[in-house]
């Protein structure tokens, strides 16, 4: 099952995103595809190993995308 | 995905495959991002959040880490609207005060960093010495 969400490259950007995909590499699949107006769609597939803890694992990984993306952002201001 | 909006018209709360959630828009209009994503740095330990870009606003969801009770969403989502204003408060202060900031920063080190003028000497002839008494009073301050 995947987990799908658009995200906006001004609050998440490229390179957090593909740090939190190297950090969730065990746990899940990560694909994305760009879409117009500085978006993407990210699709989570958890690995059938973890399936019983989908919903944290997906959750975690929101998190940790997240709390990289706020620090890029106030690293960069 | 289904957005019941069932409660105050500030928070939608519904349910998903995920489980309960909670959403506010936020006016990036009247915080800034900055503000925004400092507050939810703050939150990321306490609940799982994610930002949305929907113009002219921002979503916030919110989600529990342990449970589902909407009463514990709309609580955060409370908190999290009163931390985003204290935020967007000291971010203004921040802005109006950074000049000066900056100047007192700059004074303090330069002062630190600079030498003494050739001229200036200390005179260290008055110091008192060890075998010196409190009775003795060479610069005679009991008569002054």
């Amino acid at each position: 099952m995947a987990f799908v969400r658009e995200i906006d490259n001004g609050i998440y950007s490229r390179k957090v995103l593909a740090d939190t995909r190297d950090a969730y590499r065990s746990y899940c699949d990560v694909s994305v595809t760009p879409l117009p107006n500085n978006r993407a769609s990210v699709s989570l597939a958890v690995k059938k190993e973890y399936m019983v803890d989908s919903r944290q694992i997906v959750l975690e990984f929101w998190n940790y995308f997240l709390d990289s993306a706020c620090k890029a952002h106030l690293d960069s201001v | 995905m289904s957005d019941q909006g069932k409660s105050l018209s500030e928070f939608v709360f519904g349910e998903d495959e995920l489980g309960s959630y909670a959403r506010v828009c936020v006016d990036p209009n009247l915080y800034s991002l900055t503000a925004i994503l400092k507050t939810a740095y703050w939150f990321t330990d306490q609940c799982y959040l994610f930002l949305a870009n929907r113009p002219p606003l921002i979503e916030v969801e919110f989600r529990l880490k342990q449970g589902d009770s909407t009463d514990a969403l709309k609580k955060l989502c409370g908190e999290f609207l009163n931390n985003l204003l204290d935020q967007a408060v000291r971010q203004k202060v921040l802005e109006e005060t950074s000049v000066v900031r900056d100047t007192l920063v700059k004074k303090a080190f330069f002062e630190a960093k600079a030498a003494l003028s050739k001229g200036v000497v200390s005179d260290e002839s008055h110091l008192t010495h060890e075998d010196q008494s409190f009775k003795e009073d060479p610069l005679n301050i009991s008569g002054r």
